[in-house]
């Protein structure tokens, strides 16, 4: 499969400008409620239409706004998840899946793979009201690949399904979807994360990165995109040597080789180690709060002394690394690993 | 006897015909106007809407002056050899103009409140227009155009204004229900007008049940409970 996509459209609220060309991948979409992700997706999909650019599948012209060519859904081939499954509710299962094969004397055999793929047999007859999320879900992929599509998009595929069903189907997806590639649209890194190689991240309309997961994570090209992808400590921050920065909300010099013309610093809330040894870069802290998890602690401290009541720093550990250092009154320190510091 | 049941018989065939034509032509329309670009979709909708505005004399008069002998349409309708005025077609005519936008707005209100989601599934899973408009939109609208057409119904089973107008008072021919309970009353005949009045009132009765019981029906059509 491959994609291009390059497409522009005012929406009420901001522009939507994306970019993209993709080749054989699993793409997804990242980025917070209403930064128009579902609406490229409509786009692609030829539900919405775009002001201006174009969309090429397979070598094939969906959408050129120069030549005037704008096919219709239902002659593009792309399947297309709905949020909410969009299932016909005054038709059974097996006249859901149906309805969508094209071809009249494949119908019945086909109908009938697809709902033994799916693990839908014996709900023939059951209506979509009647079942539960994720065999709705299930009824959904098999009606969009009865046609056949030669893109798939999903719009948060995963938000209407709860706890384990939600992880089942994540493990699941790539192998329910014929390892067909996919592009997906969600505002949960960790699922993107999980289930592409490649993610695009957007606010505002805007992309702000595209690349390998890997690079994104490791080395977000902006400060908007790190946030997105979960960093939370973040400051203003000077160069004053060719190893060191000054870090004046914080309080302290830090380490740190690399980019020289910085403005920000920031490192992850995983990578802060706290102990009860000075190490490289390290700071006394005063442990403000605590989120605990089930198997992780959230900490909120402030560095020491404290000039700033209201900066709170966050660091999260094993649980039994906190309950191990909580035994001891002795000062606590934090300390930002130089090769984790994050600067933009 | 079989002389005064004539006012129901006829009441009940105009009624019949009428709501059936606009059955189909308030679907029509409102799928029609659904389609428009939003300019020419509001000059539309406020012309199809325009019969359930005006008082329904005014109605008549116009119908009156666009089918009388005095028009273009009348003059070669009459050349044709058709003179729709005072003649029982007339009262379907009336019928139907007044019933035409009861049936539009609650077909469009139908189409309108169907899942956008839905459609737009139909269409990414290739399915034609017309088997969309088929299969899907007009199944999930169904609550709401029973509910048009019983509407339909019940306003050209009581039309009087317009079709005094157009159709006038002929016994036998053109004198609906509504209007024999008027001459009735007027002449002081009361037994005969409480008589119309009892059978209208059956019939009112009739459409409330058929109405609950076909929005019962529909809705779980709908939703396949």
């Amino acid at each position: 499969m491959k994609l291009s996509v390059k497409i522009e459209k005012k929406l009420p609220q901001f522009t939507l400008d994306i970019r993209m060309e993709i080749d054989q991948e699993n793409i997804s979409i990242l980025g917070p409620s209403g930064s128009g992700k579902s609406m490229a997706l409509k786009c692609i999909a030829g539900i919405e239409k775009p002001d201006r650019g174009k969309i090429v599948l397979n070598n094939r012209v969906l959408f050129d706004s120069e030549r005037g060519i704008n096919l219709p859904p239902e002659r593009r081939r792309v399947g297309y998840l709905f949020q909410n499954y969009a299932l016909f509710p005054h038709m059974t299962v097996s006249g859901n899946i149906e309805i969508a094969v094209q071809n009249p004397e494949k119908r019945k055999k086909k109908v009938r793979e697809l709902m033994e793929k799916f693990h839908l047999e014996g709900l023939e007859e059951a209506y979509p009201l009647r079942l539960s999320g994720g065999e709705q879900q299930r009824v959904a992929l098999a009606r969009m690949l009865a046609t056949e599509p030669e893109l798939i998009l999903l719009d948060e595929p995963f938000s209407a399904l709860d706890g384990i069903l939600r992880e089942q189907m994540q493990q699941k997806l790539p192998g329910l979807l014929h390892d067909k590639n996919y592009l997906m649209v969600t505002h949960d890194m960790d699922e993107a994360y999980r289930l592409s190689e490649k993610i695009l991240v957007m606010e505002n309309g805007k992309m702000l990165a595209f690349d390998t997961r890997e690079r994104l994570f490791d080395h977000p090209p902006n400060l908007a995109t790190a946030r997105i992808l979960g960093l939370r400590n973040v400051s203003e921050a000077k160069r004053v040597k060719e190893n060191m920065i000054l870090v004046p909300q914080w309080g302290c010099f830090l380490k740190c080789e690399g980019k020289q013309r910085i403005s920000y610093v920031g490192i992850r809330s995983q990578h802060v180690l706290i102990s009860h040894n000075p190490k490289i870069n390290s700071f006394g802290c005063e442990i403000v709060r605590i989120l605990e998890d089930r198997f992780t602690a959230t900490l909120f401290f402030r560095p020491l002394p404290a000039r700033n009541e209201e900066l709170l720093l966050q660091a999260i550990v094993d649980k039994t690394h906190w309950e191990f250092i909580q035994k001891d009154s002795k000062t606590l320190f934090a300390s930002f690993p130089p090769d984790k510091l994050l600067l933009f | 006897m079989n002389f005064e049941l004539m006012p129901l018989w006829i009441s009940l065939k105009t009624t019949l015909v009428s709501t059936a034509i606009v059955f189909f032509l308030g679907i029509a329309a409102a799928r029609l106007v659904m389609q428009l670009p939003a300019r020419a979709r509001g000059i539309l909708d406020a012309l199809f809407t325009l019969p359930l505005i005006l008082p329904p004399t005014v109605l008549g008069f116009f119908l009156l002056l666009l089918l009388g002998n005095s028009s273009p349409l009348g003059q070669m309708l009459k050349g044709l050899g058709v003179n729709l005025i005072f003649s029982w077609t007339a009262t379907v005519i009336s019928g139907t103009v007044v019933a035409f936008p009861l049936m539009y707005r609650t077909a469009r209100g139908a189409f309108e409140q169907v899942d956008r989601a839905v459609i737009d599934a139909a269409r990414t899973l290739g399915l034609a227009k017309r088997t969309i408009f088929m299969k899907i939109l007009l199944p999930l609208s169904m609550p709401g155009l029973m509910a048009g057409t019983v509407l339909s119904f019940s306003r050209t089973l009581g039309e009087f204004g317009a079709t005094l107008m157009i159709a006038g008072n002929i016994p036998g021919k053109t004198q609906t229900l509504p209007i024999a309970i008027f001459f009735a009353v007027e002449s002081g005949d009361m037994k005969a007008a409480l008589t119309w009045l009892g059978l209208i009132m059956l019939i009112s009765l009739f459409c409330m049940v058929l109405q609950g019981i076909w929005g019962y029906r529909s809705r779980i059509m709908v939703s396949g409970r």
